[in-house]
Formats: structure tokens, C-alpha cells, sequence
């Protein structure tokens, strides 16, 4: 009984590297050219049963072998592999390559082994049997491949039988000798017996390569009418199944050797614990004779037979395979995880407690976006921050550029940009990744009349800006003026998010953290940014020592004084600890409800692994100083008391309203005015309040500093 | 500190051993000459791993099958029916092929700091597309350590290939020449004497591969460090 020999496909693997020095060639060399290209690629043995013998494409796919040049790079086998010949077919329309002859493009390179038989150029070099072609379409600027594999291989009339049950399983003992030893791809040996009492040991012997030896090792043994022993070097490790490249080398032998009708074939698969080579009993086709028969009838030695060999996919159908390296080569997404592995940085090498997830995923709303705002930006996406909302209403000058890092002369002309809007397409050109949006609107502030014409366009302003604060985890209040900070701060109190202000003078600066209150007290408004709202403290904001309104402090200044009276350098110290205030707080477990610190000695531990969480700092760059500070929030604040946030969660935008027309009411609210009313007879020197003195002392400092 | 000649040297030397005692792919030195004659080379290899985590390789892959219908009224091709070829067996195998995956290794060396690097990619065995970064990391020992030891251990980054230019990630050689010195400081407790140094230098590479190779499941043949006394 005959059994049907049946044989493992190749399965392709095109290493990265090859389609990325396609593309190089496309660009620089081959541009529109669809001419074809010849390849080299190679196999190896399979280590595993369970993976598809590969045939394997690498970078340099394109180089010739056999250079004669020392300095020109060379195709290099690599050790222990063979070599596959292959011609690339790139088209530059995907309606190219659907409309590709394929078919006969694979015929033809069958046709060229069956002329490689018979005019002996296999005799020569047996490599040339095994064939592929490869057709592609690059879509270079997606970074996407598609490609199809054809690997022929020359069908016989009959399919070859093997004359024993099933493959003869060799132990690697008898193979000893193939150790340490280059094996040719396909060689002929000897099978040699040892007879002892008990036992019989058979070892085989390398004859030589069938370019060397193959001739008259067949000859010799047709003419003592031997079953010639013949070995080739497998891709394929399944214990019943030969490779690929058996099956040419068989149409070789029967073309070449007509008279030859049964044959011995060892499958060689290495000589490692788990190798597995096989020994193969066939009867050879008897395809010889038919074929030579058509040729001498037709006279032309052309390919009238059949192949195989498409490679297909995991259905079983023969179609287009499909790599995107978009992920791999995108640059855009290069950017993304360049700047997320280098964060990462840190936290391996210095600080594995860094929350890099948690600061990744914060949002932070920038009100105004001059000298300060570009400066936060700046540091918030160094780390790592991905959603940044910018808020200005005014658009860059001509001074700008050299004190707003993230504005050039061409926002300025020819047409000046809105300063939001500049500053968002400035962050999306340092870092494509980086969610940056921008709104253009003036913030509503107290002692600013407002024209009854124009009560509907200031809700709706209110209303975006109170959006906007509840959409974002983080406030930071950048802006010119004073009474513009107001607003923000008694909106963020409302809704429980952290705040952090920084404000200029012209040699000294102040950052701070405003307070979150209890959240027990006030559930209706949940806060991402403490998620532990009963625990930690409240504290005070930039408001709370003041015991005047916050009142139109632009009418008396000059247009030089609104944003340029400070020294340069003052805006990155201030924007930088602002930043670093929030990464700090970010890692307390309180968050915003963490408790202010003033340790100034570096050598005590702070509350967090990146050190203390103050509440203020005050820099004065005459003494090159910072000082951390405290303060507890003032129960009579105009920003963050209870009278003023209860006030405004009663009557809302008719509460704001009055404050920007008369902003005097704030102390009426806020129970300031009750306080005066009391003390009426004294003098105003004399401590007037219930808080401890170093508020009194900040209340009194503050008064000078009017930034 | 290492040469670049010591580099290359040892490099050769160790693939003809490596490549002798065992049968898996084999290491391969690839030389490259540069226009301006200078000459460099680095040594490669391959090596495929069962996947630990099946969704995401299953999720990569209907992604992919998703993309591959942009190919759209595709010509059928017919093919002669091969009663030779096993495609049922194929079928079979299909379950097991989705999980296994092809980790590519690439040791450069590196003229900034002068020490070896290790540069590596990940490719599904299935249709060669590059692993997700996910998928990289959760196949390799280094994921396995506990957070405190992470702090201890190179650190990859994804970068452009030094030579070929395709993209791929590399463990951070920032460390490498302190904790290559921390061995020779050690060989030199051991014995003061000057040869034990100069017998060490010899096989640094070895060495710094007996550190970095489990990390990333590239396994030294038990003797080729035995027989150097490593």
C-alpha cells in the first residue's frame, strides 16, 4: 500500500526592517519604477513543531550576493541557512496591484525553474529550485504594505507516493557526524550498519553535495541497481511532512534521471535535542517521460505543466496579506511614546512612586495666556500633562514674543492672532499628541459695569467660564489684573476644584494653592482633584487677606504698565513653581485638601516622595529668595467664604451681576462691613480681627504689595 | 569600558561558539561598510515565544483583519488543487501559530558610552506585523518583577535603529559601564592580581550577556559559560 506524500507550506516572514528599506529605495531610488527587483531571502530549521517553516526576508533582501567589490555590501546567509531566490513586483496603485498579472508572473518564475532543469543550471547550484516572487503595494505615507507570496512548486502527473507506511524517525546519534559540519542544501549520503550481538547501529555519512557528487553517486547507484540515499536540509519539523523544498528537488531528480523509480530521502532538521529528522521512502514520479515527451512534441522546451505554491491566509484563500507599521513609524506616534518612556525615565532610575498615569490624565484650564500662561504650558507638558485649555482675549503684539515663549514674530503679522488660540497651535507644533484648546473671552470682573445691553452676552460668558471650570481638574489663574482673578476663585470654590494663582510684581512673585473645603459639607459637587475630601485642610486663597473689595485697578494705569513692569526673568521662577505645585500636590494622598508646609530645612522629609507641599511662596528676585508660607482661609474672605459661596449658589448670575456693577457688596456679604460697624469707635490701627497675628502681619504686608 | 575592536573580536569569537553547542537559530554577525570605509557590524538573532496573553493578540489581530479589507474586489486567484500540500494540517496549527510570537535581537556597540546594547523587536508569528508595545512587555521577564525592582533595571525606550534606521527599542545602556565595573571591582576583591583582571576583560561581553540575556529570554548555553569559567 502507497501513501501520498504531502508537504508543509512556507509561511512568510518579512522583517520590519525589509519594508522599511523599501521605502527608502521607493523614495530615493526606484520613485515611480515598477520594474522588478530580485531578492534574496533564506530559510533556517524550525526549532518548534508547532511554527511553519519560515521564509525570511531582511534588510538586506536587496543586496546581490556574490560581490566582487570588498567595500560594497554583500548579501550574507545567515548560519545554517539556505538560499531562496526571489523577485520583488512593487506597484504603485493599489488598482496596479489588484490588476497585476499574477498569474502569469508565477508561471513564469515556474517556467524558470523547469528551464533551470533542463539547461543544468541546477546541476550547478541547487538553490536556484527554490523560487518566490513577491508582489507589493507600498503605501508609504500610511506606513501600510500589502504583499502577496508566490512559491512554486512543479507539480508532477501523479502525486508522489511513499512506498513504507510512514516517515522512519531518526535518533540524532546516527546523525553525529553531520555535527559541526556546513551542510550543503541538498547532498547525497551513505547509510552505514554496525552489527553487535544484540543490537544494530546505523549511522549516516555525508557523500557530498549533489553539485559535487550528486552525478555519479546516481549514476553508480542505477547501475548496481541501488536505492540511491539522498538528504536535504528541512525548514519543516512536523514528524509526517517534509518542507517546500523537497518538492522541486524531486522534479529535479526525475527530469534529470528518468530511469530512476525509487528513492531514499533523509529530512535533516539539525542536530539539537529536539531536532527530528526523518528518512522518506518514494517512489519518484514517473512525470519524466510524460514531460519529455511534450517536449520533443512541441519542440520548444516550453513549461506545460502545473504548480502550486500562493501562500494563504489563515482561511485557507489566496489573498493579499496586509502590515501596518503605523504604530512602529508613524512619527506622530513616535513623539507619543518617546515622551512617555523618557517620563518614565524618572520613575525607574530615580523615583518609582511617580504618578505619571495620574498627571498624564489631569486637565488644566489656563486663564490667560501672556508671559505666565506660555511658561505654565511649557512645564505642564514637560510633565507629561496631555489636556491644556488656554483663555485669553487679547492677541499678540509686538512685544510678546520675547517674554511669551510660545509666540513668534509671525503671530504677530501680518495679522495679529488671538493669544489662545496662537498658544494652543504653539503647543500642538512642540508635541502632536498634546490635547491643546483655546477660547477667546475677557473674564467678568467685579467694579466692571455692565451695561444692561449686554447682560445676555455676560451670562453667556459666565456660563462658558463656569463650564469650563467644572470640565477641568485644575484652575491656574495667569491673568494681568487683580479683580480678573476673582471670578475663577469663587467659581472653583464652588465647584471643589484646585486653583493655583501666580501673580507678578516687578521683583517678586506669589504662588499660590487655594483651598478646597470639606467635601462632606458640600456633596453636591464632587471634585476629581480630591477624592479624599474629608480629610486634610482647607486653606487660604489669594483673596483672604484682604479686607477691601477687589475694584477696578486698571483705570489708573498707563498701557506700559499692564503687563511689562516685571523683570524677565520672574515668569519662568513663578510659572515653574506653579507647575511643580501641582505635581506635588498631585502626589499627596489628600491632593488639594493637603496641608500647607514651611519646612525650610531640604534635609527634612516632606509629606510627599518629591518633598513639601507649601500653600504660597513668595519669591524676591532682589535676594535671589523664596520663602514658603501659610495661611489659614478667612472665614470673611471676598472670594472663598461661606457668605460669598452660599450667596452665589443662591442667586447666581444676579449675584455676580451686582458685583460687577457695585463690587462694595462683597464686604457687605461677606461680613466685613458688620466687622467695621462694630469697631466704629476706635482707631484703625488697633486689631480689629478674631484671626491669629500672622495673618494680621500678612494682612498688613499684603496691603503693600499690590500686584 | 570596552573597544570597539574588543567588541567585535569577542563578538565573533562568542557566535562560533554559541552557534556550535546549540541548535537554535543561530547568531549572525552582520558586517556593514560605510561609504566614508568605515567599517561596523553588530550580531543578531531571532528567537519565538509562546505569548502570555492571548486577548491582546487576538485584539491585534481582528484590527488587522479590519484593515486588510481595504482590498476590496480582490481578483480570485485559482489554484490547481494540490493533494500535496498540507493545508488541513495548517488549519490545525492555526490556534497555535496565533501564539507564538518572533522576538528579534540586535547587539550594537555603542561609540558614546562604549558598551554593548541590546536592541530588540517583536513580531507575531502569524503575519510578521510589529507587537504592540503591551504585547513586548508582557512577554518579557523584566514585567515580571515586583515595582521596587523596576527601579534596579535597564530601562527600554523605543528608538531608531542605529544602523538600519527602522524604528525598535533598546535597554538604555546609561548603566551598563557601572555595572560592568562593579564585576571587574569584584573579580579585583577577589584576587589583586593583575592577570585575574586582564582574564576578565576577556569576556566581557559574555559576561555582560550572562546579566542582560535573562531579562529578555535570550538563554546561554550552560557550556559556553562553563567553559569559560563564568
Amino acid at each position: 500500500m502507497t501513501n501520498t506524500l504531502q508537504f508543509k507550506e512556507f509561511s512568510s516572514f518579512v522583517n520590519i526592517s525589509f519594508w522599511h528599506e523599501l521605502s527608502n529605495k521607493k523614495l530615493d531610488e526606484l520613485k515611480l519604477s515598477e520594474e522588478s527587483i530580485p531578492l534574496n531571502g533564506h530559510y533556517t530549521f524550525s526549532p518548534s513543531q508547532q511554527l511553519d517553516p519560515f521564509l525570511c526576508l531582511e534588510f538586506n533582501a536587496f543586496l546581490r550576493n556574490n560581490v566582487t567589490n570588498s567595500t560594497e555590501n554583500q548579501y550574507v546567509l545567515p548560519p545554517r541557512s539556505y538560499l531562496s531566490h526571489g523577485t520583488l513586483y512593487n506597484y504603485n496603485t493599489v488598482d496596479d496591484f489588484k490588476q497585476s498579472p499574477k498569474i502569469k508572473l508565477f508561471n513564469d518564475a515556474s517556467k524558470r525553474i523547469w528551464n533551470d532543469i533542463n539547461n543544468g543550471n541546477i546541476d550547478k547550484d541547487t538553490s536556484l529550485l527554490n523560487r518566490f516572487i513577491l508582489l507589493t503595494y507600498a503605501d508609504i505615507k500610511n506606513h501600510q504594505f500589502y504583499y502577496m507570496f508566490g512559491i512554486p512548486a512543479l507539480l508532477p502527473s501523479q502525486p508522489i507516493q511513499q512506498f513504507t507506511e510512514k516517515p522512519e524517525s531518526i535518533n540524532i546519534e546516527s546523525l553525529k557526524s553531520f555535527s559541526n559540519q556546513i551542510l550543503p542544501q541538498y547532498f547525497c549520503l551513505k547509510q552505514q550498519q554496525q552489527e553487535s550481538s544484540t543490537t544494530t547501529t546505523t549511522s549516516f555519512e555525508l557523500i557530498g553535495s549533489i553539485e559535487e557528487k550528486g552525478n555519479q553517486y546516481l549514476n553508480e547507484c542505477l547501475e548496481n541497481d541501488l536505492i540511491p540515499l539522498v538528504g536535504f536540509c528541512d525548514p519543516c519539523s512536523l514528524p509526517l511532512n517534509p518542507g517546500w523544498p523537497l518538492r522541486n528537488f524531486l522534479i529535479y531528480l526525475s527530469i534529470k534521471y528518468p530511469m530512476l523509480k525509487k528513492i531514499k530521502v533523509l529530512c535533516y532538521r539539525g542536530n539539537g535535542s529536539t531536532s527530528n529528522s526523518i528518512l522518506l521512502s518514494l517512489e519518484l514520479p514517473s512525470m519524466g517521460e510524460q514531460l519529455i515527451k511534450k517536449q520533443q512534441e512541441e519542440d520548444a522546451g516550453e513549461w506545460s505543466g502545473k504548480s502550486v505554491g500562493w501562500e494563504k491566509d489563515s482561511n485557507g484563500k489566496i489573498a493579499p496579506r496586509f502590515v501596518s507599521l503605523a504604530s512602529t513609524m508613524d512619527p506622530l506616534k513616535l513623539a507619543e511614546q518617546s515622551v512617555d518612556l523618557n517620563l518614565k525615565l524618572m520613575r525607574w532610575r530615580v523615583m518609582p512612586s511617580l504618578e505619571l498615569e495620574k498627571i498624564k490624565t489631569t486637565s488644566c484650564l489656563l486663564l490667560g495666556s501672556g508671559t505666565l500662561g506660555c511658561n505654565v504650558a511649557r512645564s505642564l507638558m514637560s510633565w507629561g500633562v496631555r489636556n491644556i485649555t488656554f483663555v485669553d482675549s487679547s492677541k499678540v503684539s509686538y512685544s510678546n514674543p520675547v517674554r511669551q515663549s510660545l509666540f513668534t514674530f509671525a503671530d504677530c503679522s501680518p495679522k495679529a492672532k488671538e493669544k489662545s488660540i496662537a498658544a494652543a497651535d504653539a503647543l500642538k507644533k512642540i508635541f502632536p499628541a498634546i490635547n491643546a484648546n483655546a477660547h477667546v473671552f475677557s473674564i467678568p470682573m467685579p467694579g466692571h459695569s455692565v451695561p444692561q445691553s449686554e447682560y445676555q452676552s455676560i451670562r453667556n460668558t459666565i456660563e462658558l467660564l463656569e463650564n469650563l471650570i467644572k470640565q477641568h481638574d485644575v484652575i491656574y489663574l495667569l491673568t494681568d489684573s487683580r479683580e480678573s482673578r476673582w471670578l475663577p476663585t469663587m467659581l472653583s470654590r464652588a465647584h471643589g476644584k484646585l486653583c493655583i494663582n501666580a501673580a507678578l510684581g516687578f521683583d517678586s512673585y506669589l504662588v499660590i494653592r487655594h483651598g478646597i473645603k470639606d467635601q462632606c459639607q458640600n456633596e453636591l459637587n464632587p471634585s476629581i482633584s480630591s477624592k479624599l475630601g474629608y480629610q486634610g485642610s482647607d486653606l487660604g486663597c489669594y483673596f483672604c487677606n484682604d479686607v477691601i473689595a477687589p475694584t477696578d485697578t486698571l483705570k489708573d494705569r498707563t498701557l506700559d504698565q499692564m503687563c511689562t513692569v516685571t523683570r524677565p526673568g520672574l515668569s519662568m521662577m513663578a510659572s515653574s513653581i506653579a507647575v511643580e505645585l501641582l505635581i506635588s500636590t498631585i502626589h499627596h494622598p489628600y491632593g488639594g485638601r493637603a496641608k500647607g508646609e514651611t519646612e525650610t530645612d531640604v534635609y527634612v522629609q516632606g509629606s510627599t516622595p518629591l518633598g513639601i507641599i507649601p500653600h504660597q511662596l513668595r519669591g524676591f528676585i532682589s535676594h535671589y529668595q523664596t520663602l514658603p508660607l501659610f495661611s489659614n482661609p478667612y472665614k470673611h474672605c471676598t472670594a472663598c467664604s461661606d457668605y460669598i459661596i452660599d450667596e452665589y449658589n443662591s442667586k447666581g448670575f444676579d449675584f455676580i451681576i451686582n458685583v460687577m456693577n457695585d463690587s462694595s457688596c462683597l464686604t457687605k456679604i461677606c461680613g466685613i462691613d458688620d466687622l467695621k460697624n462694630t469697631e466704629v469707635n476706635i482707631d484703625w490701627d488697633i486689631d480689629i480681627s478674631d484671626d491669629d497675628d500672622d495673618n494680621n502681619n500678612n494682612n498688613n504686608k499684603e496691603k503693600n504689595d499690590d500686584f | 569600558m570596552l573597544t570597539s575592536k574588543d567588541f567585535r573580536d569577542q563578538a565573533i569569537n562568542l557566535i562560533k561558539k554559541w552557534n556550535n553547542i546549540i541548535d537554535e537559530i543561530p547568531w549572525q554577525w552582520n558586517q556593514i561598510n560605510e561609504l566614508n570605509n568605515e567599517s561596523k557590524g553588530y550580531f543578531t538573532t531571532k528567537r519565538y515565544h509562546k505569548i502570555n496573553n492571548n486577548n491582546n493578540n487576538n485584539n491585534n489581530n481582528n484590527i488587522e483583519n479590519k484593515n486588510n479589507n481595504n482590498i476590496e474586489n480582490f481578483e480570485e486567484i485559482k489554484e490547481t488543487i494540490d493533494d500535496s500540500s498540507t493545508t488541513i494540517i495548517k488549519s490545525n496549527n492555526n490556534n497555535n501559530e496565533n501564539n507564538i510570537i518572533i522576538f528579534q535581537f540586535d547587539i550594537i556597540y555603542s561609540k558614546s558610552y562604549q558598551v554593548p546594547v541590546l536592541y530588540l523587536n517583536g513580531f507575531s508569528s502569524f503575519d510578521s506585523s510589529p507587537l504592540s508595545w503591551n504585547e513586548i512587555w508582557n512577554n518579557l521577564p523584566l514585567s515580571n518583577l515586583d515595582k521596587n525592582q523596576q527601579s534596579t533595571i535597564p530601562y527600554i525606550t523605543q528608538v531608531e535603529h542605529p544602523i538600519l534606521g527602522n524604528p525598535c527599542y533598546q535597554l538604555h545602556p546609561c548603566e551598563t559601564d557601572n555595572l560592568m565595573k562593579l564585576i571587574l571591582l569584584k573579580e579585583k576583591d577577589y584576587n589583586d592580581n593583575n592577570d585575574k583582571k586582564e582574564y576578565f576583560k576577556d569576556y566581557y561581553l559574555l559576561s555582560w550577556l550572562s546579566i542582560i540575556g535573562p531579562m529578555v529570554n535570550i538563554k546561554i548555553p550552560f557550556d559556553l559559560l562553563k567553559n569559560n569559567n563564568i
